[in-house]
C-alpha cells in the first residue's frame, strides 16, 4: 500500500493519543478524526480552491480545528496551498495515489467475478463487451449450461444495434456519439436487411434508457434471448456492457429476476470502477 | 496488503494499523477485500481527477495540448515540475497508438524522456546544478543520458532550439518531442507528443513545427 507508507505516523499519533487513555475515547476520537478529514476532502473533491474559513463553514467545524486538519492533510501531501490567497486544493500526491489505483483496477478483473455470478444465478452465458467503432466486442465471457449461443465468441463482435449488450452500449453512448452512430447506420439501411429503421432504433433506445436495461428476444439467434446493462466508470462515462444470453424460455421465464441480476452485476462492476451515481446525477 | 504486513513495513503497532485501515475504509479511501487485505479504493480515481482539474493555472496549456492532439493524432501529455521530477497532469491518447509510459499521476525523471529533459532545461541554474550534482543517473535504455556532462549538452541544445526530442532513451521503441510551458504560477512544465520512434523520426519536421507553435500559444 504505497499510500499508507507515507500516510501515517502523524495520524497514528493522533489515534494513539487523541481523546485520553480509555480505548473507547481513543476509538471515538479516531472516528471523529477520519470524519473531519473526509469532510475536508469531500469539499475539495467538489472542485476549486477553498480557504480554511470556507471549509470550516461548509463542514460545520471551528476554523481552528479545520486549520489543524488542513495542516495534517498537507503533511500527507493530500492538500496543498492553492493559487488564491489563503486557498487550498487537493495535492499532487492525490494524483499519484490515483495512478496507483488506476494501475490496479482492470475492467476484466473486476467484472470476472460478476460474470461468474451471473452464470451461476442464471445458468446463461454471461458476456462483457466494449464498444469499438460501430460494434460491440466481447472481451470476456463465461459459458452457460444447456444451450450455448455462438453468436458472440470471445473477441467476436456484433453491431451496436444487434443484441442486448450491444444495444445497451448504443443506448448509453454520449448524445453526440450516439447521434453519429445512428446517422451512420441510416446510411447502411439498403445494405443490411437486419438493420432496424431509425425510428425503431430510437424507440428501442428510449426504452432501454428508461429501464436502464436492454432485452433482446430472438433478434440475433432464433430461440435465444439476452438481457444487458451498461457499466460506467468513475467519471460516469460508459465503459462497457454486461449481458446474459440463453434459450428465451429459460431467460425470460422469470424476466424480473433476470433483469434484477444483470442490473446488480452492472451496478457492482460500475461501483468497483469508482462510479458514484448519486454524485453524478446518473449516467452521462 | 494485510494489516500485519503494513504494521511491519511501517513499524507501527498492528492494533493502530487496524484502526487506521478501518477508519480509512469507513470514509471510502481503502477497501477491505474478502481475504482481509486492504487496498486503495476506487474513490482515489475521482479524487485524482479533481486534483488535476484544480490546477487551473494550466488551463491554456490544456487547450494547447488538445489542439496538438487533433493536428498530429499523437498521444499528448502535459507534465509539471514537482520535487525533482515531472508529474503528468493530463493525457490525450493518440489515434493510431496510445503511448502509456506517462499518464496522469505518473512521474518521469528529468534525465530521460523529452517530457522531463525539456523541463530540466527550463530550470534556473541553481536548481539545475543541484539536480545534476546527483549524477550519474539510472539508465533505462542504452540511449539514456546518465552523466552531468551529457545532460548539460542536452540542456544547451534544448534551450537553443526551443524543444527536446527523445528517441528511445526512456522506453525502447518510443519517442517524443516536447516544448517547455509555464503555469500561471511560473512553475515549469512541458507539453509533449509521443509515438513510436519510427513515427517521430518520420514526421520530425512537421511535428516539431506543430509543437513549437502550440507551445508558444500555451505560454502567451
Amino acid at each position: 500500500m504505497i499510500g499508507l507508507s507515507s500516510v501515517n505516523h502523524n495520524v497514528a499519533a493522533h489515534l494513539d493519543s487523541d481523546g485520553g487513555t480509555e480505548i473507547e475515547e481513543r476509538e471515538s476520537g479516531g472516528v471523529e478524526l477520519f470524519r473531519k478529514a473526509n469532510a475536508v476532502l469531500e469539499q475539495l473533491q467538489g472542485g476549486g480552491e477553498w480557504t480554511a474559513q470556507q471549509l470550516a463553514e461548509s463542514v460545520g467545524e471551528p476554523v481552528s480545528s479545520t486549520y489543524r486538519m488542513i495542516a495534517s492533510l498537507r503533511d500527507l501531501g493530500l492538500v496543498e496551498k492553492g493559487l488564491t490567497r489563503g486557498g487550498f486544493r487537493l495535492g499532487l500526491y492525490v494524483m499519484t495515489l490515483g495512478a496507483v489505483c488506476d494501475d490496479r483496477i482492470s475492467l476484466r478483473n473486476v467484472a470476472t467475478p460478476w460474470l461468474d455470478w451471473l452464470r451461476s444465478e442464471t445458468s446463461a452465458t454471461s458476456f462483457l463487451m466494449v464498444r469499438r467503432g460501430y460494434n460491440a466486442v466481447c472481451i470476456d465471457r463465461v459459458s452457460g449450461m444447456g444451450v450455448r449461443s455462438l453468436a458472440l465468441k470471445l473477441g467476436g463482435a456484433l453491431p451496436l444495434y444487434s443484441g442486448a449488450g450491444p444495444r445497451a452500449l448504443l443506448a448509453f453512448l454520449p448524445d453526440a456519439e450516439r447521434r453519429e452512430v445512428l446517422a451512420t447506420f441510416e446510411t447502411r439501411l439498403n445494405e443490411d436487411p437486419e438493420l432496424p429503421s431509425p425510428r425503431q432504433l430510437e424507440h428501442l433506445i428510449d426504452r432501454i434508457r428508461e429501464a436502464g436495461v436492454s432485452i433482446s428476444d430472438e433478434d440475433v439467434t432464433p430461440g435465444v434471448a439476452a438481457v444487458g446493462a451498461p457499466v460506467f466508470n468513475h467519471r460516469g462515462e460508459l465503459e462497457a456492457a454486461v449481458s446474459v444470453s440463453t434459450v428465451r424460455a429459460r431467460l425470460l421465464g422469470d424476466r424480473e429476476a433476470t433483469v434484477s441480476r444483470v442490473l446488480t452485476a452492472a451496478s457492482e462492476i460500475s461501483r468497483a470502477l469508482g462510479y458514484q451515481p448519486s454524485a453524478m446525477g446518473g449516467a452521462k | 496488503m494485510s494489516a500485519a504486513h503494513v504494521a511491519n513495513a511501517l513499524d507501527i503497532p498492528r492494533s493502530t494499523i487496524v484502526r487506521l485501515i478501518d477508519g480509512l475504509a469507513d470514509i471510502d479511501l481503502l477497501t477491505i477485500q474478502g481475504n482481509g487485505t486492504a487496498d486503495l479504493s476506487a474513490r482515489w480515481l475521482a479524487l485524482a481527477d479533481a486534483a488535476s482539474v484544480a490546477r487551473s493555472e494550466w488551463g491554456q496549456a490544456r487547450q494547447a495540448m488538445r489542439d496538438l492532439a487533433e493536428s498530429t493524432s499523437c498521444t499528448v501529455t502535459l507534465s509539471v515540475y514537482h520535487d525533482g521530477a515531472v508529474v503528468c497532469l493530463d493525457w490525450l491518447p493518440g489515434l493510431a497508438s496510445e503511448v502509456l509510459h506517462l499518464m496522469p499521476g505518473r512521474t518521469s525523471p528529468l534525465h530521460a524522456g523529452a517530457e522531463g529533459r525539456v523541463v530540466l532545461g527550463s530550470l534556473p541554474e541553481s536548481e539545475l546544478g543541484k539536480i545534476l550534482a546527483k549524477a550519474p543517473f539510472e539508465g533505462f535504455t542504452p540511449r539514456t543520458m546518465i552523466t552531468a556532462e551529457e545532460l548539460l549538452g542536452d540542456v544547451a541544445r534544448s534551450r537553443r532550439q526551443g524543444y527536446t526530442m527523445s528517441l528511445e532513451d526512456a522506453w525502447v521503441g518510443v519517442g517524443a518531442i516536447a516544448v517547455p510551458v509555464w503555469g500561471a504560477d511560473g512553475n515549469p512544465g512541458s507539453i509533449a507528443l509521443s509515438s513510436t520512434s519510427d513515427e517521430i523520426l518520420g514526421h520530425a519536421q512537421e511535428w516539431t513545427e506543430a509543437i513549437l507553435e502550440v507551445g508558444e500559444r500555451a505560454t502567451t
